[in-house]
Parts: C-alpha cells; sequence; structure tokens
C-alpha cells in the first residue's frame, strides 16, 4: 500500500489494518512467530481469574508483552463474556489498570449461542466507558442504527461482525456491510468476527472496510505462520484495490483485445460456420 | 471469624488482614507485580490501597491476570 494511506484511530496513529487475536495458538512460539509474519496494528488479550502459580506460569502474556516491546503492534484488552454493560465496563477499567493502556474492545454478549452483541448494554456501557476517556472500540452487529447510535455514544471506530464468532463463514451480509460503508463513509469501519479465509478478508477492504480483526483463522490453520502472512497480504491487496476503483460489472462480453484489424474479420460467420 | 470469596472460593480465618496482607502474605502473589490486578466487590482496588484496606466479612475480592484472547 503507499505510504500515504496512514491509518489513524482517535488520532493515533497504527501500524496495520490487519489486527490478530492472541488466543488458540498451539504455542507461544508459534503465536509469536504468526505476529511476525502479520505485524499485526493491534494484538488482542483479555484477563480472568488467576491464582499466584497461574501468573508464574503465563508464557503467553511475557511473549505478547516482548512482542509488543519489540515491535510496532499495540495491545487491545477486550471485555469477552460480558453479559451487562456493568460487567463489562468493570473489566474494562480493571484491564486499563492491568495492561496501562486505555484502548479497549468492548464486548457485551447477548446470546450464548451465535455469540451475537447485547447492542443496548453495549451502547450504555461504550457511553460510560468514553466518557472515561476509554478509546472504545466495541464489537458490534452489523445495524446501522446500532453503529451511529455507537458513534455517538463516543466510540472512534465500529466493529461489526462479518459473522459469528469463529464461524469462519466470512461476509455473510454483503449488503448490510455497503450500506456501512455508504451511510457512515467518515466511519472507521472493523470487520470483527467470522472471517475464516484470507479472500474474507480482501472482500472486506475491497468492500472498503478500514481494517479486520480475527483470530480463530490464523491460529487454527494447519500452518498459523504461513496464514498469517497470507491475511496480510490479502488485506493489502484489498486494500489497494478499494483505492484503485473498481471496473464496472456488466452482463454482455465486451472483447479485452481490439477486434479492428483482424486479417480474418467474421470470415468463419459470412461463410455459415459456428463457434462453440 | 472473617469469612470471604476469593477468585470464586470461600475462605475463613479469625484475625484481622488487611488486602496487602492476604494477597502477598497468605495467597502468595509476588509482591510489586504489575502481572495482576485486584477487584473488591467488583471495583478496581488500586494497589497503594491495598495495605490501608482491610478485609471485611463478606468481601469478595478477585485477582485477575492476562490471558489470550481474540
Amino acid at each position: 500500500m503507499a505510504d500515504s494511506d496512514v491509518f489513524t484511530i482517535a488520532r493515533e496513529e497504527i501500524s496495520s489494518r490487519l489486527w490478530l487475536g492472541s488466543s488458540m495458538y498451539p504455542s507461544p512460539d508459534i503465536m509469536v512467530s504468526a505476529f511476525a509474519s502479520a505485524q499485526p496494528g493491534f494484538v488482542t488479550m483479555s484477563l480472568r481469574r488467576q491464582t499466584a502459580g497461574d501468573l508464574a506460569n503465563n508464557d503467553y502474556h511475557e511473549r505478547v508483552n516482548q512482542w509488543l516491546g519489540a515491535s510496532q503492534s499495540r495491545l487491545l484488552p477486550n471485555t469477552a463474556g460480558c453479559q451487562s454493560a456493568k460487567e463489562a465496563i468493570q473489566l474494562a477499567i480493571l484491564a486499563r489498570e492491568l495492561f496501562k493502556t486505555s484502548w479497549i474492545k468492548l464486548e457485551v454478549i447477548g446470546d450464548e449461542y451465535s455469540l451475537q452483541p447485547n447492542v443496548f448494554e453495549l451502547v450504555s456501557a461504550a457511553r460510560e466507558l468514553s466518557a472515561q476517556g476509554f478509546y472504545v472500540l466495541p464489537y458490534c452487529t452489523d445495524d446501522l442504527v446500532v453503529c451511529e447510535s455507537l458513534l455517538h455514544a463516543g466510540c472512534p471506530a465500529v466493529m461489526p461482525w462479518g459473522a459469528p464468532i469463529g464461524t469462519g463463514k466470512g461476509i455473510i451480509n454483503p449488503y448490510q456491510l455497503r450500506t456501512l460503508r455508504a451511510r457512515l463513509p467518515d466511519t472507521t469501519i472493523i470487520v470483527d468476527a467470522g472471517i475464516g479465509r484470507p479472500s474474507q478478508a480482501m472482500q472486506a477492504m475491497e468492500m472498503g472496510a478500514d481494517g479486520v480483526l480475527l483470530n480463530t483463522a490464523v491460529a487454527k490453520a494447519a500452518n498459523p505462520v504461513t496464514m498469517a502472512g497470507a491475511f496480510a497480504a490479502a488485506v493489502d491487496a484489498g486494500r489497494a484495490a478499494f483505492h484503485a476503483g473498481f471496473m464496472t460489472e456488466r452482463d454482455m462480453a465486451s472483447p479485452s483485445t481490439p477486434v479492428a484489424g483482424l486479417p480474418f474479420w467474421h470470415t468463419a460467420m459470412r461463410e455459415g460456420q459456428h463457434h462453440d | 471469624m472473617i469469612e470471604i470469596i476469593v477468585n470464586g472460593k470461600s475462605m475463613a480465618w479469625t484475625s484481622e488482614k488487611n488486602v496487602y496482607t492476604l494477597i502477598i502474605d497468605t495467597l502468595n502473589y509476588p509482591a510489586e507485580s504489575s502481572r495482576f490486578v485486584v477487584a473488591l466487590n467488583g471495583e478496581l482496588l488500586p494497589a497503594e490501597q491495598w495495605p490501608s484496606t482491610r478485609v471485611n466479612n463478606g468481601d469478595i475480592i478477585d485477582v485477575l491476570g492476562a490471558i489470550t484472547g481474540g
């Protein structure tokens, strides 16, 4: 991508449009190698109850910290698992203290089966956390009115799902993502969740998404490191294509090669022959 | 008798403790560590307040550290 395509959120420069989760990798070494391959703009983590023994053996946290210190990636804590605005606000405040960052991926789950966000609680939590100085990046549905409400609540970006978390189904409602892009032309849109293949990430970027956030598709690949690189290339290509501007789709065929000057112009047709 | 819940499990003792003593001396979390945070009854309790905060009967304390996440 061109150097001029600087990516900023809340006036902070973000080094990449591909963001990665830190969960489910086969080992800490493979996780860090995948990060090195993808060079993600953000790496997500979470927080849970831990014993003293748990803390002493927390290799993943140690390795993520080392990666953050040696790269341009930023840390994005999440509030995964919260089911109310109150829970999410409490966990976000704890995350800010633990991770020393005001960025928060705000998750408030409303349905355990689909992991669909509870958008009412989400907007409520976003409003409160924004007032407390957080940079709230909300995991939300692709509903236009919900996204508008989140922006009014103070979020510097919205993160609509492509498909339910962990499904790998891609952009299951491309119409809605196109609508969001068209109706919110100046809003930073990160497609979060449901991306399973690099082609799906590229599709999101071609449609004008500003970035994608994914985890399972890389961590659960047979070779996470190679897949991380494939996603990075796809995101870059999709972004470049969006900027380049697409041809207009048409129903009738149109030859790419000029027909003028062809020496046997329609000879076969004049002789009554047919082409298959 | 003071009965509290730490990370979802009941604990009980007879003498008075503050949060620092509970976390560092009783539960053996590392002192001066930035790798965990403490919530008292659901609210963040900053480390500098641990020594001056008495553990009261019925308190719910959570000690949280980083985990991987998506």
